[in-house]
């Protein structure tokens, strides 16, 4: 915690050490700690070019394994995140009610 | 200059790309498993485990009053080894009591270091009338089961927060955190000088006095004054301690004052304290634990008339449970009296864990208690271990893990 505090005041010129009145650090440990993710992702999984939200997104029909089977949460397409999960919700509860239409 | 990147320099074309490479990649994917655990994740378990269960392996009686009492892991039942831990933290002990199902904070008093040798000490004082205190000093053997959590607290140093010289102010017990830092700082897991001012009221009542000389001898960045209240000695200060006696022993500047003691010494010293002049952030007080008899506090709503007994209905997950209450306990002593396993920690307020949302009903949080977010008092949320009923309330408690 000192180092980067340090870092920061020689990086940027300004002074806070003397100002500061509290401190938390958290670490990939931390968000294992509260939220048990992978290694303590903070999105819950690693991110690379080819598997993001816009990738995820793209391909959520073609990637659905069976038909009728709509998958919805944190480690689905819109990835994770508060106002992400509940948008997910609402695209799959949509794509299931248009799936039961169909097969009516 | 570099054109800054905006949504218009995205090139929408290389997701499309992304696309292919992701259809490749899933199948030419293997068909061996995702791990089902990760190293972090194991990492911080060991650090930071929900529950650590141990033996007595030892117990030092200093008086009728007061005793030692060292945990080892307990294999038999899951722990291997016990969690590192920043001197200053405290540990929630869990006990069952005449059906009362309890958790009660008691700071380490050993070092860091003897937590990787398989160790941690407690060092527990008789509350009069306490209902935890008196069962663990009169039953508590060696070779008995206990569970605890793990290392919880923020009553420990930050070198990029407190001053590099620490003045720590102990009465009583509160002296235990302050056992584990001097410890810690002859073992070089802490970095900073500490000026003890330890209050007693006389020699024979100070606690580990043997290992502070010791410690004083070992380390020149460690310093113990004692303090006696009720004997005048060579060698020793005499009377309470104030700011005149923190002004004698603390360097001009670059301090913190770090307080752990009976609520009787805060309300003293945070006033002595207002004459130095520190800023907020150079005073830290360790958390004092539960309040008793709210109708004495000066903020206990006077002016309207509460009975002696309420109704409480808890609801915890599904189940729906109504007690009756004394207005004179918090809800969560209530819950516990009632065998309800509420969840707690520090039992002052501060960590949130014991965080509920009553649905209906008056209640009173002494103002010395409140640590609530804003977020808290916007959505109605409460601490039950320092919250008052003053009326019948239905209250949807966490379930205790």
């Amino acid at each position: 915690m000192k180092e980067w505090v340090d870092y920061y005041e020689k990086t940027t010129g300004v002074t806070i050490r003397p100002y500061i009145e509290e401190i938390t650090f958290a670490s990939p440990a931390s968000f294992c700690r509260y939220l048990n993710t992978p290694n303590g992702t903070p999105y819950g999984y690693q991110v690379y070019k080819w598997d993001n939200i816009i990738n995820r997104l793209n391909s959520m029909d073609d990637e659905q394994m069976f038909k009728g089977l709509r998958l919805t949460g944190a480690a689905c397409e819109n990835i994770d995140g508060y106002n992400l999960c509940y948008l997910n919700g609402n695209i799959q509860g949509r794509k299931t009610l248009k799936d039961a239409e169909e097969d009516a | 200059m570099a054109k800054k990147p905006n949504l218009k320099s995205v090139n929408r074309l290389r997701f499309l790309h992304n696309n292919d490479e992701r259809k490749a990649r899933i199948e030419a994917a293997s068909e061996t498993p995702l791990p089902m655990e990760f190293p972090v994740n194991a990492l911080s378990r060991t650090l930071h485990p929900d529950r650590q269960f141990v033996t007595i392996s030892q117990i030092k009686t200093w008086d009728g009053n007061c005793k030692s009492f060292t945990f080892v892991p307990d294999p038999s039942r899951g722990t291997t080894q016990l969690a590192f831990f920043k001197a200053g933290s405290y540990l929630s002990v869990f006990l069952e009591v005449n059906g009362a199902k309890l958790t009660r904070p008691y700071s380490i008093s050993s070092s860091p270091q003897e937590a990787l040798e398989g160790k941690y000490t407690l060092t527990i004082k008789r509350v009069p009338g306490g209902i935890a205190s008196n069962y663990m000093l009169d039953n508590w053997k060696v070779g008995d089961k206990v569970t605890i959590t793990g290392p919880l607290g923020e009553f420990v140093y930050l070198p990029v927060r407190d001053g590099s010289t620490v003045i720590g102010v102990a009465g009583g017990s509160g002296i235990t955190p302050f056992h584990s830092f001097a410890k810690a700082i002859a073992d070089g897991d802490e970095d900073f000088n500490l000026i003890l001012l330890y209050g007693s009221r006389t020699e024979k009542d100070i606690l580990f006095k043997d290992d502070f000389d010791a410690l004083e001898k070992q380390s020149e960045k460690i310093k113990v004054v004692h303090v006696l209240s009720d004997e005048t000695k060579e060698g020793f200060e005499h009377g309470f301690i104030t700011a005149e006696l923190i002004r004698k022993y603390a360097p001009e500047r670059d301090y913190s004052i770090f307080l752990c003691g009976p609520a009787g010494m805060y309300r003293f010293l945070d006033q002595q304290i207002e004459t130095l002049h520190l800023e907020p952030k150079w005073v830290r007080h360790e958390l004092q634990g539960e309040l008793h008899a709210p109708k004495t506090l000066t903020d206990y709503p006077k002016d309207r008339s509460v009975p002696s007994l309420v109704r409480i209905t808890v609801r915890i997950c599904d189940e729906e449970k109504t007690i009756i209450a004394s207005t004179e306990n918090t809800i969560l002593q209530s819950l516990e009296k009632n065998g309800i396993a509420a969840p707690a920690h520090c039992r002052s307020g501060e960590c949130g864990w014991c965080h509920s949302l009553p649905m209906s009903g008056e209640v009173y949080c002494p103002k010395q208690m409140e640590h609530r977010r804003e977020a808290d008092l916007a959505f109605g949320y409460v601490h039950p271990c320092c919250t008052f009923p003053l009326t019948d309330i239905q209250i949807e408690v966490p379930y205790a893990k």
